[in-house]
């Protein structure tokens, strides 16, 4: 491509020459990209694949043969946080302890994945969910329940809940 | 009335409240104030211009909800540089203690009426800059109002969508005329 | 009777659409020449260095890729994981530092794509703003895909990598490779050959090479005023003494010299990223260190080169599992500084064009 630089000891017409085929060059690339195939994710009624690594809310899903979930109570995702965001509470001693309390201030969460590095039985997840946004702070504060339940405590906007179709690009 | 300037009793009631007034009076009136105020808020909804005030990381994942895959321009997000043509501040990032009167100030110069948008878990509550730290404000709620909460960190583009869609349904329920019919009584219009 | 003139002193505050981050510029004109430009910082100080000292090393990863710089994650997390090994004398598997190598690779693309299209979008031109995202939405679909994080990735431990890269991986950053190569004479096209982005950037901002090596400047501001210094050659770490790549110089100092310099290593990128997939060995990803591991007391300096320019931590240990101290060499704070350098001399007009060629992040100029 022409890179000469605009130096003021060209005549009028050549100026006026290489204006011209600039238009004529960025034209031609507007219009090659206007007959690509458009990349926007027309959000909500699709949606983007998150891979199955995707680093969403935070959840201690029930096993399905326990029926509880599978926390040990070893304290160790409480330690590794670097937010502090994480409290948990029990009662009882040795087997026979009893989680009392699991919060996580989702609201401190900075989604980083050492939680569920350090856990040994794999009980605390992330689960794909992303569209937590609600109106009230107190809503970020996940309890026990809603860890349980793996999905955002405040319902989803209405505009999303019709999902037409997926488009797959991560994982 | 005289027409000496001294003399006109001040008053903050337009005459658009007497005019609310006059309708909410009349039987049925009530609907109509309704009907009128759904159809101005889906036009105010659908075209909510904010102001982009990024900050740090989450101001990257608004420059990618604005942009070719996730077009905000969709539903009608154009950003603004400047507060007086914004009528949504989007704060994206930590907001340090330094900038916090400039977040008050550019809150302050929006026109009515205005939203808030927090972005990420540092706007929101401080986030993983909460402790130990000497310099970060602990969440823009103690400086401004705010109306959604979007957490993450970063949230991706869809989250913010979702934040968004949850600030235009407020906004599509909002009573902003039947909310002044009060304030034209109390003020003895 | 002479006419009197006054200086006009112009504040281009923290929120200003062309600012990269809240930075407030204090600009003395003189007309519509600039006189004097002081930049104002501190707006988005996160006192990340005393944080640093109340979180163990493996907490400190997942701080140190937001605190600093947050356009290039695991280049911090790069220095931040070497200054810890080279203390701790911790080995590092093959795999692990071809995989780091390649991700170090795809944050280079990924931070000059952000820098072009801010840059194109200060000057007026949107679609370079457009065409960036969408290559760089490409890059963090790989990403997401092997790190779990779009921007923040907390991938990178102390003896490696957190988990290996799913299967296949490789291809499609090999896919993504050919894809990008062929976008280039699309961007030349349109920007590089455009005679109003060269009349804006040609010769405007020029920075001699003695200024640029006085005030500190490094990366693609220095090398770009002909200071043929990359810390990948010069100090190699990872494995980059073993892949083939040029790093390119330019003399002019000027605007558009950044600007070559810039798009000129995101080639070299791709060359470096496609030997490492050539080459890609077979085996562990990470050496076994605890997880409160009590690194021996010391102190080390480990540098790398971040797009931005010469990054470097010098860490203080005493012995126990949290830092001591953490010194944060931030490459965005010397360019900064070279900006007052560049800017006087020129009009008002010129401010926009000169801050982005330099490519500072606030986040790093402020930690």
């Amino acid at each position: 491509m022409n890179t000469a630089a605009v130096d003021g000891k060209k005549g009028r017409l050549e100026q006026a020459w290489e204006a011209a085929v600039g238009l004529v060059v960025g034209l031609r690339s507007t219009l090659r990209t206007m007959l690509e195939p458009k990349v926007t994710v027309i959000y909500p009624l699709q949606k983007v694949n998150v891979s199955n690594r995707w680093h969403g809310l935070l959840a201690l899903p029930i096993d399905p043969e326990t029926d509880n979930d599978k926390c040990i109570i070893c304290f160790q995702c409480e330690r590794v946080c670097p937010d502090r965001c994480i409290h948990i509470e029990a009662t009882g001693k040795g087997k026979e302890r009893v989680l009392t309390r699991f919060d996580i201030e989702m609201d401190k969460c900075c989604y980083c994945g050492l939680c569920v590095e350090v856990c040994p039985t794999e009980a605390i997840v992330f689960v794909p969910h992303y569209e937590a946004s609600t109106y009230n702070r107190a809503n970020l504060l996940y309890n026990l329940d809603d860890l349980h339940r793996a999905a955002p405590k405040e319902p989803i906007a209405t505009g999303v809940v019709k999902v037409q179709g997926q488009i797959g690009s991560g994982g | 009335m005289s027409t000496d300037p001294k003399a006109i009793p001040r008053s903050t009631v337009l005459p658009l409240d007497r005019a609310l007034e006059v309708i909410d009076a009349l039987p049925g009136g009530g609907v109509i104030l309704a009907k009128v105020e759904e159809v101005l808020n889906w036009g105010r909804a659908a075209s909510v211009w904010p102001l982009t005030f990024g900050l740090a990381c989450c101001a990257i994942e608004m420059m990618q909800f604005m942009a070719t895959r996730f077009d905000a321009d969709r539903v009608g997000i154009i950003p603004r540089g400047t507060p007086r043509q914004a009528d949504c501040i989007i704060v994206a990032g930590r907001a340090t203690i330094k900038i916090a009167p400039i977040i008050r100030r550019l809150w302050e110069q929006m026109p009515e009426p205005k939203y808030v948008v927090s972005m990420g878990s540092c706007a929101t509550c401080g986030g993983p800059f909460y402790y130990d730290n000497y310099s970060i404000l602990k969440g823009i709620d103690q400086i401004i109002p705010v109306d959604v909460y979007v957490p993450g960190c970063p949230p991706r583009p869809e989250a913010l969508y979702e934040g968004f869609l949850k600030l235009q349904e407020k906004i599509r329920k909002e009573p902003f005329l039947r909310r002044r019919i009060g304030a034209a009584a109390q003020a003895g219009g | 009777m002479a006419l009197r003139t006054e200086e006009l002193i112009l504040n281009m505050g923290p929120q200003h659409p062309s600012t990269h981050g809240v930075l407030r510029l204090i600009v003395t004109l003189d007309g519509e020449n600039i006189v004097d430009a002081q930049p104002d910082i501190g707006y988005l100080h996160s006192s990340v260095e005393k944080m640093m000292e109340a979180r163990t090393y493996l907490q400190n990863i997942a701080l140190v890729d937001r605190g600093m710089d947050y356009l290039t994650a695991m280049a911090n997390e790069e220095v931040w994981v070497l200054a810890v090994e080279r203390l701790a004398r911790i080995e590092v598997p093959e795999r692990a530092r071809y995989i780091r190598t390649i991700m170090l690779e795809l944050q280079r693309i990924s931070s000059h794509l952000i820098w072009w299209g801010t840059f194109g979008i200060d000057l007026g031109a949107f679609t370079a703003f457009l065409w960036a995202m969408r290559e760089r939405e490409r890059i963090m679909d790989l990403f997401e895909a092997s790190t779990g994080g779009r921007l923040h990735h907390v991938y990178f431990r102390i003896g490696g990598v957190y988990e290996d890269v799913p299967d296949g991986w490789p291809d499609r950053v090999a896919e993504f490779c050919d894809y990008f190569l062929q976008r280039f004479p699309e961007y030349d096209e349109l920007i590089t050959g455009n005679p109003i982005f060269q009349a804006r950037t040609r010769g405007v901002g020029v920075l001699p090479l003695e200024k640029a090596v006085a005030m500190g400047a490094s990366g693609p501001v220095a090398r770009a005023s002909g200071l043929a210094y990359d810390v990948r050659k010069a100090h190699p770490y990872e494995v980059y003494d073993r892949v083939q790549f040029d790093i390119p110089v330019r003399s002019a100092g000027d605007c558009f010299a950044r600007y070559e310099v810039r798009m000129e290593e995101m080639r070299q990128s791709v060359r470096i990223i496609r030997q490492c997939l050539e080459h890609l060995p077979q085996g562990e990803i990470r050496s076994k260190v605890q997880v409160n591991v009590k690194i021996p007391a010391g102190e080390v300096y480990a540098r790398t080169e971040s797009p931005r320019g010469d990054l470097g931590i010098y860490l203080v240990s005493d012995g126990s599992e949290k830092p001591y101290r953490v010194k944060i060499r931030a490459p965005a704070f010397s360019n900064l500084y070279a900006l007052t350098e560049m800017m006087k001399g020129w009009k008002v007009a010129d401010v926009i064009a000169i801050l982005g060629s330099i490519d500072i992040v606030l986040s790093d100029v402020d930690r």
